[in-house]
């Protein structure tokens, strides 16, 4: 009598469940015993990973078929390897100073032109009536919109301000204006904190509800 | 006395050698003296004849002395001092070693003979000797008394303070001091040497030419400089100082809290997802970005390829999921588009493919090779997906199985980003899907990007829509049933948990203002407490 695979994987998914669950009567060795299976498939898995769709694929496939362009990467590979000796570590400065900088450069590049200069730009155009209508939104929402979108930045923004000026007294104080600002800037950081812990909130109980169904799920094919 | 009578036991103790030079006492003081020693004797102000015994005289006298004792003591000292102790010297002949007859002439005479007055050059350096402290002037005062009787004179000759005329011999030469010692014999006043007399000075010709420049001790600072190392001060004490730690009293109800806390969800969860209630109803209202993400469904060709980047976590599967199912489910199912997966997370490829051939959309029939082809992982972060942004079939030439996907039916008319219909981006972290627009706004052109995104990570991905960087958003379960709404229930994922999901949240918003409530009160109850106790 084959075993039916889903049954196998169904139970594995109960009881690697249950075992984490476990932890709400506190630190457990069940609870261990699941965490150390997970760290250790995650770690096997994703060295299979780096073997089979990287080093085989990008690395070792090209060299067997002549590719001498990847000499280079193979020896950046090994000189970041020498890392692993104290005394041959100063070899991986090279590659790993191609490394940082190729990475630097790519993102500082992506961040201005794909978040910096889009999101003031996203700011400033959302007064554009045309743009609104386009999307089908009245002009008050559009207006209305764009002022708290607007007053939301700036005031955001100057809550981080801390530019100060000393006062007679020796104590460092901001601009009444800025002040006045921050402090309303703090409220809308304050409803953005919120929105995200709410998500936070929400995305974990959507896991856990999604967890007690697969339990249910699989004790119903018992039953 | 003359000569003759000290040059006879000298020459009986004293070997042929040095009695041969004795036997001529005259002619061998002045043989034996080498020229340069001649001429200073000659240079050197004697004493006058009158006060001194004649050299030759002397010479004869000094016949013990040797010639180099001779030679280093000034011949005035040497002569006074044995002129004075000539008589002695003559009722000891037989005393022939040159120091017993020294010592014979200091025992015999215990003051010190008067020191011979000097004119000219030896003024100076007499005034300078004879300006004595008072311990030794006092001494100098001391009437020179000659011993009269044996036992006067076997009493001790040298008392305290008393210089025997061989050592003042021995002071400095009037050569060295020679007309610049100073006349004066006015005390220190300062010093350590505060109170004595006639002290020699540092140098020759050595005079303060002017007032040490006084220096002043206190700091040069400005005042600003003043406040500013008073702060620095402040900021090192504030850092020296033990700063008590604030103590938080742990909750005591905190297990039980906890206990109390998971029963409550795991009864609500269990009885709710087991009965199948459907208590609440799905979300209505379209929100702008759910309702942009299915115009962008419905605008994709039909059969085209399109891109989808998996990057979530195994944890986040179940949210991600239920929201991504009612959206591909509507697409596989009016497009049958022909997906391309691809993921920055090393586990996100396999989690796409056991989405898109799992149960959930299990009546597409989906599989691999036919319908869609599994890029792997693209390693390299932002760089990779930079790469893969810039050239696609150069950056992931194969895919999971090694096959060359470029060339399959796949992927066929697809050589850069651009030429996929659409791309879409199922993440938990707004910094993947931050990190996959940014490097793509370069090469994407028109091309449409939906992002299905966490509910966690939906405020900071929102931004992004409001500038139009991305087509459409749908975020958790929220989106997913919004969407689910939208395409005639399927799957239904959403609908099973949304009463569950429902619940849990009112029972979070509960807890959160009870507790709040209760922590409000107690708080004013001990405060209450604590007015009374100070009042």
């Amino acid at each position: 009598m084959a075993i039916p695979l889903d049954l196998i994987t169904g139970a594995l998914s109960f009881l690697f469940t249950l075992l984490i669950f476990s932890y709400v009567i506190g630190d457990n060795p069940l609870f261990r015993i699941g965490v150390y299976i997970f760290v250790g498939v995650s770690a096997g898995y994703i060295a299979a990973i780096a073997f089979w769709q990287v080093l085989m694929p990008r690395l070792v496939t090209p060299l067997m078929n002549g590719n001498l362009f990847m000499v280079v990467p193979l020896l950046f590979a090994v000189l970041i390897l020498m890392k692993v000796s104290p005394n041959l570590a100063s070899l991986a400065r090279f590659a790993m100073a191609f490394i940082v900088g190729v990475g630097a450069a790519v993102t500082i590049a992506g961040a201005v032109t794909g978040t910096l200069i889009p999101q003031v730009m996203g700011t400033i155009n959302a007064f554009d009536l045309n743009l609104a209508a386009a999307r089908g939104i009245p002009v008050m929402e559009v207006i209305f919109n764009g002022v708290f979108i607007l007053a939301g930045t700036i005031f955001s923004l100057a809550y981080f301000h801390f530019g100060a000026r000393p006062k007679a007294d020796g104590t460092m104080q901001r601009l009444s204006l800025i002040e006045l600002a921050a402090w309303i800037g703090r409220i809308f950081i304050g409803i953005t904190l919120g929105a995200v812990f709410a998500g936070v909130f929400s995305a974990a109980l959507t896991a856990f509800i999604e967890r007690i169904h697969s339990l249910i799920q699989f004790i119903g094919t018992f039953m | 006395m003359g000569g003759q009578d000290n040059a006879a036991p000298i020459a009986s103790d004293t070997p042929d050698w040095l009695s041969s030079s004795g036997q001529n006492n005259v002619a061998p003081v002045s043989s034996d003296t080498p020229d340069w020693l001649q001429g200073l004797e000659a240079q050197t102000p004697s004493a006058p004849a009158a006060q001194t015994p004649e050299p030759q005289k002397n010479d004869a006298e000094l016949g013990d002395v040797p010639s180099w004792l001779k030679a280093a003591a000034p011949q005035s000292s040497i002569y006074q001092d044995l002129s004075v102790a000539a008589p002695e010297s003559s009722a000891q002949p037989s005393d022939s070693n040159w120091l017993s007859s020294l010592d014979a002439s200091v025992t015999a005479k215990p003051t010190p003979a008067p020191l011979p007055v000097d004119s000219g050059l030896g003024e100076g350096t007499d005034n300078l000797f004879t300006d004595m402290p008072d311990w030794l002037s006092s001494a100098n005062e001391t009437p020179p008394i000659a011993p009269s009787t044996p036992e006067e004179a076997s009493e001790p000759a040298l008392e305290t303070g008393q210089l025997p005329a061989w050592v003042q011999a021995m002071r400095p030469v009037e050569a060295v001091v020679s007309g610049s010692a100073p006349t004066t014999s006015q005390a220190e006043s300062r010093g350590a040497l505060a109170g004595l007399q006639s002290v020699l000075p540092a140098a020759p010709n050595y005079a303060p030419t002017s007032k040490p420049k006084p220096y002043s001790l206190k700091l040069q600072a400005s005042s600003e400089q003043l406040s500013q190392a008073a702060l620095l001060e402040q900021i090192i004490a504030a850092e020296t100082s033990p700063v008590s730690i604030a103590s938080f009293s742990p909750l005591g109800a905190s297990r039980a809290l906890r206990w109390i806390l998971a029963s409550v969800f795991f009864a609500m969860a269990f009885v709710v997802l087991f009965t199948r209630t459907q208590i609440f109803s799905l979300p209505v209202d379209i929100p702008l970005e759910v309702g942009s993400a299915l115009q962008v469904v419905q605008s994709i060709p039909e059969g085209a390829p399109v891109l989808v980047a998996f990057d979530y976590d195994a944890a986040r599967a179940g949210e991600m999921e239920a929201a991504a199912a009612p959206v591909f489910d509507q697409t596989l199912l009016l497009r049958h588009p022909r997906l391309a997966l691809i993921s920055t997370h090393e586990i996100g490829a396999m989690l796409g493919e056991k989405f898109i051939t799992g149960q959930l959309l299990a009546d597409h029939s989906y599989q691999r090779e036919k319908q869609f082809v599994n890029l792997g992982y693209l390693p390299g972060g932002q760089m990779g997906i930079r790469a893969f942004a810039q050239n696609p079939s150069a950056t992931t030439p194969f895919d999971v199985s090694f096959n060359k996907v470029w060339e399959s039916n796949i992927l066929k008319g697809v050589n850069s980003f651009s030429q996929f219909a659409a791309f879409i981006i199922v993440t938990d972290n707004a910094d993947s899907a931050r990190a996959w627009i940014e490097q793509t706004t370069f090469a994407r052109g028109a091309m449409p990007i939906l992002v299905i995104s966490s509910a966690q990570s939906a405020p900071m991905i929102q931004p992004y829509y409001a500038s139009q960087q991305i087509s459409g958003l749908v975020s958790g379960l929220h989106g997913g049933a919004i969407f689910e709404q939208n395409n005639a229930g399927r799957p239904g994922t959403a609908r099973a948990y949304w009463d569950a999901y429902s619940i849990g949240m009112l029972l979070a918003m509960a807890f959160m203002l009870g507790g709040g409530l209760w922590s409000f009160f107690i708080g004013a109850r001990e405060r209450a407490a604590a007015r009374e106790a100070n009042s």
